[in-house]
């Protein structure tokens, strides 16, 4: 039976992973890695640099992993990590033990115990560190990385708050080391609950032994991780951002302190600063690295991180409320910026830098190399420091002090960083670019809470709403959702998805959903699909569509056709003669009028003569009324046409009179004052406002026939001709209300032919 | 009382101005408006007339007398009104109004005369003036209202009355400036002479532009047109024409008063400084500009009746607020310019409401003379008497003062108190008034509650000035968005709108806003008309909104000859829960040959959770083989066996990771069996079997495993529970997993369901 996890195992070991986290988080705090332990080593008595050098022994340490991770492979990564983190905890136990050393053999033995003390414990953590990273790779799904790792983040991050919290109440209230070895007792009560939640994770298995014939998987092979490009300039960029980044971790709180003036109080405070950034940042920077890739988010971490030096360099320096709030915003920042950076970085090198099969000589090299670059950075700040302690001046509004040499660090080398790590390929993943547009296009709130509740949908209707709400962000965040919901087996959350997506900024995969829905088999949705495609008004549709002209179904013809013309309005008149030859030998009225309405919106001034006859020959209202538009768009100005339909609908009289008045006024700056022409137009006008209609279409057919012809384009001078007749015929009948679109038309036409040749 | 049915009592005016004509004129009449407002303001309506009275040396009362003079003349009205329409309105007016300008410049000689007048002759001059000047304008006026009435049309009444109210607004503004800035620059009586000067050649101006305005001809007397006391008694016997008349005079007497001393009550009560008192003028015109053109289209589109009630309940609150109000606070100018604020919307929407209703639904035109002379007449009488009663009032209540619950009590409460009580007095009788409204008060004011009314208004004025087709398609998706009641009136244009794809789009908005008769009844014009292409959009779209009222036309859809209509209609009945089809489609669906109609049938059966159908639905999924097809049945299916969301839920993890869901659902349901004590030892380590193969992703394994899960689950046990669906479900997931193994995904999915669903009952 296979040793490899199946997922289910790996989910629900996620749980126990966390919790061990947790509960370490505590003991870390408490013991070895937090401002507590510091404080225990200074109230030992032990110097500055004395103390640089202890805390370096825990980085510097790592550099066993080169060696033991053959060894942590073959006895298997769970057991290494649980025997060496077992007994770390127990090594640390051992400082329970320093005030009876101090008693009973002074405070120079007892330096040198919490030395020697510090050294195992460095020492055994990094052996269990090596195992817990290939492990930590093998029981994390990928597919979920992202999301574990945020979520772990917040807890840790929460309880370390509480953590640090209840250390600063307890020393206060306790004199000497014997507050320290509280805090230390329960630190370690805590790393063994981490253990023991450690044995309830799945995975971690020894190498099975060698097999003869077959590969020797313990082999060491160092010199591949080290030809592997990626991983090599992961390294490098790594390297670099800690180099940038630890120095000022660590002596940010004395430039806040004493350059900018802060009090210590405000100081601490600050750290509450990060911890909110790290809370609020932190799930959405898991989800984006899941669903877009894990290196935008870190480049994007990582640009965050080197704006930070800039704020803090330029940071006004009067240690008021007002220096209190920047400090408060960098930190907010600092917060955000470490967790895109961590969690992005974090998971490309789970996900796609190490090779899982090669995973123990990757982790050990990555794990020694982290070590190397934290320890010489640590020291390097210090060092820094001293060396430029006396540059102290002011350019301008600039200041110049100690501290600008590894803000310049930090400034800059996140940039050469940046370019290392572009330099790594990861599938599935989306350029910086397009990362940025996905949060800055439409509204990432409403988005955001959408795409929530859309997963929380109980029932069809709420999924409907939902849906309905992801398009009105008209955010790309949205766009997987929306794809998700076109494949809801829901013909509702199908159809809803359809014309969601239709009101969505163009996007190509939503324009290639919809193209697939153009060619299947559910005739209901094909249609919306194509009318959607011409909603959605990009020109990529347009060979799709023009294929569906071809379908077997005459309403996805239609819609085809219509959405084609829809998407020539935008500029593309490519379809025009394929839909005028159509439109000559189609029988169908349905598609007659779809065509028209199409080769309207195209401008198509050859279909004239054949719309026209159409329109004669039609009986329903509604279709002669888009049959009269479609010809009103050939004459030009749409929205004009429009505008005389609305108004005449409501007062036919007015609206008329007032019609053939505009155009007397323009016929009046071409004709002599008292022509016939003039005369004519007063008294159609008249006999319109006077609600005489039938009398009003008698003089405006005599009016159209008495037009100068060179004053209207060729198609006008067609149209109105059609009309002239149309309505004498009309109004013969002493009816000119059945047939109302002869009368805009003709009166659109007068005005707006006669204005476009003027 | 006039009825509709009555002959008019004039001759039919051949004069008549076409709409044309009469719209053409409006813009002249806005013009004659905003300089008759800086005549007004210059000469005797404006404060500096005021003070040239005081400057002349004329005493309080003698001032507010010569004021009175203007109310009171309206009486003639009464007298006149005959003769008026007989010589033609507009002559009237214009002639009367062009005659009150040049009485007016007899004020142009006070410096002269002041010295040789002496100061009681200056009285007798200056009421001279005023009185003739009254009269005239008393008689212009009386021409002027029926003229109104007859030159503006309805459709734009509202409108009209707004726009003209921002113009006036505007230059009565301009007006006070320039009269501020000359009265500062010199305080003898020459600065008031000039402004009367500029007054009189604005007034000029104005007569000048009345004489553009078409209408107000002569009217030719008849034999039976009646006497003008008969007239008087028609409009007097008119209940409508009475009710609006006393609620007009009581809320004249309600605000007049308390208006009229509001500035002493804010400077001496709520110690606001004089400059501060003056910029409250400035809170109402800012009330004024912001309101009137929206309450001219409401009024326009909702009626008079609600605009007016809506000013109304406003007005109800000023003297609520200005009692309780913060007295001597930082707080109070802010307070007292919010109310200023309110005081100015309140006042359009009372004008522009409380005019229109006049004009288009209280005043009969034939019998405009009468009732509208008859109506200045009382106006004039109660503005008189509601300038008096105010002075009478503060100086019976001089003394009063104390507290109610903490709430200071002063000479100004008594106002305060007759404001409240008169307009609620004229709330209780204009509501019952009869109107034009489209809307009731109660539906007018829910219309700007529901949705958001400001998305909708953006919406409406956009998509009134959207030039092409794709602009036009953006705001009725915007109106539709808006999910505002306000935007009823565009989504039905849009339905009408001649192109196809606006159409389109306005079927989709109207699916997503609430459900209204309205719209309702438009989409089942729409469903039962001709355009193919729109009625199935418009069956899916009364299925989105779920209208109870559209369930007749659909279940009419079902027998349509164009299947795609069935299809949607089925659809949307399922989707409204309609369970009165359920039979229905029960014997369609196997008896129906059209794949497409099948699965719409069975689409709504699995909607409705007709659990007579669970056999159709298994069989045609059985015979079913395109996998969209397929999912859509296992979802019907899985509605019948219940929790569709759960289906949904596992429907998404196994598309991403189908071995690791099914593994958790086989392992959920061996828990739950557990937990009840159910679980036999065979069925334990079938569970186990299926759930390990899932989870090492051997899917055909799992499914292998999970089939002898379903048959055993589906044996007859003393133990089993389960339910007649359920264990139906089971028994034809044994067998189609047996069939089929992993390639039919969807039944998969339904086995894993059937176990999620089974009740399981602790023993």
């Amino acid at each position: 039976m296979s040793t490899e996890l199946t997922t289910v195992e790996k989910l629900s070991g996620l749980r126990w992973s966390i919790s061990s986290n947790v509960a370490n988080t505590v003991f870390v705090q408490y013991t070895f890695f937090g401002s507590i332990f510091v404080l225990f080593l200074s109230a030992l008595g032990l110097s500055r640099s004395a103390m640089g050098l202890v805390l370096s022994f825990l980085p510097f340490f790592g550099l066993t992993a080169l060696f033991v991770a053959p060894w942590v492979a073959r006895i298997g990564y769970k057991r290494a990590y649980i025997i060496f983190f077992a007994a770390r905890t127990v090594v640390a136990l051992c400082l329970v033990f320093t005030p009876w050393v101090m008693n009973a053999y002074g405070s120079e033995a007892t330096i040198l115990y919490v030395g020697v003390v510090i050294a195992l414990f460095a020492m055994v953590r990094s052996v269990g560190v090596t195992a817990s990273f290939p492990w930590v790779q093998e029981y994390v799904p990928n597919s979920v990385r992202g999301k574990y790792t945020a979520i772990n983040n917040i807890f840790t991050t929460g309880v370390g708050f509480l953590a640090v919290s209840g250390g600063s109440f307890m020393l206060a209230r306790t004199t000497g080391l014997a507050g320290f070895m509280w805090l230390i007792g329960i630190g370690v009560v805590f790393g063994t609950i981490s253990v023991g939640l450690a044995f309830k994770i799945p995975g971690g298995a020894p190498m099975p032994p060698h097999v003869e014939g077959e590969e020797d998987k313990s082999r060491r092979d160092l010199m591949t991780a080290l030809r592997d490009r990626d991983f090599v300039f992961y390294l490098a960029s790594v390297a670099l951002i800690i180099i940038a980044t630890v120095p000022i971790g660590s002596f940010l709180p004395l430039f806040l302190r004493e350059e900018i003036g802060l009090s210590q109080s405000a100081v601490v405070w600050l750290q509450s600063g990060t911890l909110i950034g790290t809370l609020l940042s932190g799930y959405l920077w898991g989800w984006a690295a899941d669903r877009y890739g894990s290196i935008p988010v870190s480049l994007y971490g990582m640009g965050m991180r080197a704006l930070l030096p800039l704020i803090w360099m330029l940071m006004p320096r009067d240690g008021d409320t007002i220096s209190f709030g920047i400090a408060l915003f960098a930190a907010l920042l600092q917060g955000v910026a470490d967790m895109g950076w961590g969690i992005g970085s974090g998971r490309l090198l789970y996900v796609r830098i190490v090779p899982p099969e090669k995973r123990n000589d990757y982790m050990a090299v990555y794990y020694a190399w982290i070590g190397i670059i934290g320890g010489i950075s640590q020291l390097s700040g210090g060092f820094l420091l001293d060396l430029f302690e006396n540059l102290r001046f002011q350019i301008w509004i600039f200041h110049v002090d100690p501290f600008l040499p590894i803000f310049l660090m930090g400034l800059f080398l996140p940039f050469i960083s940046f370019t290392l790590l572009r330099g790594v390929r990861e599938e599935k993943s989306i350029g910086m670019g397009e990362f940025a547009g996905v949060f800055l296009r439409g509204n990432p709130f409403l988005a955001m809470s959408s795409m929530i509740r859309f997963h929380l949908a109980k029932d069809e209707h709420s999924t409907v709403l939902m849906t309905e709400r992801l398009a009105r962000a008209k955010s790309p965040l949205t766009v997987d959702e929306l794809l998700e919901a076109l494949e809801d087996p829901r013909f509702n959350v199908r159809f809803e998805a359809i014309i969601s997506i239709s009101r969505m900024m163009p996007e190509p995969r939503l324009i290639q959903a919809l193209e697939k829905l153009l060619v299947g088999s559910e005739l209901a949705l094909t249609v919306v699909a194509a009318w959607a495609l011409g909603r959605l008004g990009d020109m990529q549709a347009a060979p799709a569509l023009h294929h569906a002209l071809n379908s077997e179904y005459r309403s996805i013809r239609a819609h085809a056709a219509r959405a084609l013309g829809a998407l020539g309005a935008l500029g593309d008149a490519t379809v025009a003669n394929d839909l005028l030859a159509r439109l000559h030998t189609e029988p169908d009225k349905g598609l007659q009028m779809a065509y028209a309405s199409a080769l309207g919106n195209l401008g198509n001034t050859e279909a004239t003569n054949t719309v026209l006859h159409l329109l004669a020959t039609i009986g329903n209202e509604g279709a002669r009324l888009e049959l009269a538009l479609t010809l009103a768009r050939l004459v030009g100005d749409e929205h004009h046409f429009i505008g005389l339909l609305r108004t005449v609908r409501s007062d036919p009289a007015t609206a008329t009179a007032q019609a053939i008045s505009s155009y007397r006024r323009k016929l009046g700056r071409r004709v002599r004052r008292g022509s016939d022409q003039l005369r004519l137009a007063d008294r159609c006008a008249e006999a319109m406002a006077r609600n005489e209609l039938v009398r009003g279409a008698h003089l405006l057919t005599e009016l159209i026939r008495n037009r100068s012809e060179r004053q209207f384009s060729e198609h006008g001078n067609l149209i109105l001709s059609e009309c002239a007749r149309q309505l004498e015929n009309e109004a013969e009948l002493d009816d000119v209300n059945h047939h109302m679109e002869y009368l805009i038309l003709a009166l659109h036409t007068l005005q707006v032919d006669q204005r476009m040749r003027s | 009382m006039t009825g509709s049915t009555e002959t008019p009592a004039v001759a039919p005016a051949t004069a008549e101005p076409t709409t044309v004509e009469k719209l053409r004129g409006l813009r002249w009449s806005i013009l004659s408006n905003a300089t008759n407002t800086v005549f007004s303001q210059f000469t005797f309506f404006g404060s500096p007339f005021v003070l040239l009275l005081s400057a002349l040396g004329m005493s309080k009362p003698q001032i507010g007398l010569i004021l009175s003079f203007l109310p009171f003349a309206g009486l003639i009205a009464l007298f006149i009104a005959p003769t008026v329409a007989r010589y033609g309105y507009k002559r009237v007016y214009i002639t009367f109004w062009g005659l009150r300008k040049i009485i007016t410049v007899g004020l142009l000689f006070l410096p002269w005369l002041a010295a040789s007048l002496g100061e009681t002759g200056m009285v007798f001059y200056v009421s001279a003036i005023m009185a003739g000047f009254a009269l005239s304008r008393a008689i212009a006026e009386t021409g002027f209202l029926p003229w109104v009435q007859e030159y503006i049309p309805n459709s734009v009444r509202g409108r009209y009355s707004a726009t003209n109210s921002i113009y006036t607004t505007l230059s009565g503004l301009a007006a006070v400036g320039a009269a501020g800035f000359v009265l500062d620059r010199s305080n003898d009586l020459s600065a008031y002479i000039l402004l009367i000067a500029a007054g009189i050649a604005f007034g000029g101006v104005s007569t000048w532009a009345a004489t553009r305005i078409p209408g107000g001809a002569a009217v030719q007397r008849t034999p039976e047109t009646p006497s003008l006391l008969g007239g008087m008694q028609a409009a007097m016997s008119d209940g409508n024409f009475m009710r609006y008349l006393a609620g007009a005079s009581l809320v004249t007497l309600a605000l007049v008063p308390m208006m009229s001393f509001l500035p002493l009550f804010m400077q001496e009560v709520v110690l606001l400084s004089a400059g501060s008192v003056v910029l409250l003028q400035a809170g109402v015109l800012v009330g004024h500009l912001v309101s009137s053109l929206a309450w001219g289209l409401a009024a326009d589109r909702y009626g008079s009746k609600p605009v007016m009630i809506a000013g109304l309940v406003m007005k109800l609150l000023l003297p609520v607020m200005w009692f309780v109000m913060p007295r001597d606070t930082e707080i109070s100018l802010y307070i007292a310019l919010a109310i200023a604020v309110l005081v100015g919307i309140s006042d359009m929407a009372w004008g522009i409401g409380a005019g229109r209703l006049l004009f288009v639904s209280v005043v009969p035109p034939h019998r405009k003379t009468e009732y509208m002379s008859f109506y200045y007449a009382s106006i004039g009488v109660v503005g008189g008497i509601s300038q008096l009663m105010g002075g009478w009032i503060l100086e019976f209540s001089g003394g009063l003062s104390g507290q109610i619950l903490g709430l200071a009590i002063d000479p100004y409460t008594p106002l305060f108190v007759m404001g409240l009580v008169l307009t609620l007095a004229t709330l209780v009788i204009l509501g019952s008034i009869r109107a034009d409204n489209v809307f009731g008060v109660i539906q007018f004011a829910g219309m700007f509650l529901r949705g958001n009314p400001f998305q909708a208004m953006g919406a409406m004025i956009r998509y009134y000035q959207a030039r092409d087709e794709r602009t036009t398609i953006s705001m009725t998706e915007r109106l539709g968005r808006a999910r505002s009641p306000l935007a009823v009136e565009e989504l039905l244009e849009t339905l009408r709108d001649p192109r196809f794809n606006v159409r389109f789009e306005a079927i989709i908005a109207i699916a997503r806003m609430p459900a209204d008769p309205r719209l309702t009844h438009a989409l089942i014009e729409v469903f039962s008309g001709t355009e193919l292409a729109l009625q199935s959009v418009a069956a899916w779209a009364m299925g989105r909104i779920a209208d109870p009222e559209s369930r007749a036309a659909l279940r009419a859809g079902l027998d349509s000859k164009y299947l795609s209509i069935r299809a949607h209609s089925a659809r949307a009945l399922g989707a409204m829960q309609d369970q009165s089809i359920a039979d229905e489609l029960l014997q369609r669906l196997p008896a129906e040959a059209d794949r497409g109609l099948q699965m719409a049938y069975a689409s709504a059966l699995g909607n409705l959770r007709t659990e007579a159908a669970l056999g159709p639905l298994l069989e045609l999924l059985y015979a079913t083989h395109n996998p969209g097809a397929r999912l859509e049945l296992a979802l019907s299916v899985a509605r019948i066996l219940g929790d569709e969301h759960a289906f949904i839920q596992l429907l998404r993890a196994a598309r991403g990771d189908l071995g690791t869901s099914a593994s958790q659902a086989v392992s959920a349901f061996k828990r739950r069996l557990e937990r009840a004590k159910q679980l036999s030892p065979e069925m334990a380590a079938a569970l186990q079997d299926a759930a390990n193969a899932f989870a090492r992703l051997d899917v055909e394994g799992g499914t292998a495993g999970l089939s002898r899960v379903l048959a055993l689950a589906a044996e007859p046990t003393e133990l089993s529970t389960f339910s007649h669906a359920t264990t139906t479900m089971m028994r034809e997931g044994s067998l189609r997993l047996a069939e089929f193994g992993a390639e039919h995904f969807e039944t998969v999915l339904l086995s894993l369901h059937a176990l999620r669903t089974a009740e399981v009952i602790r023993t």
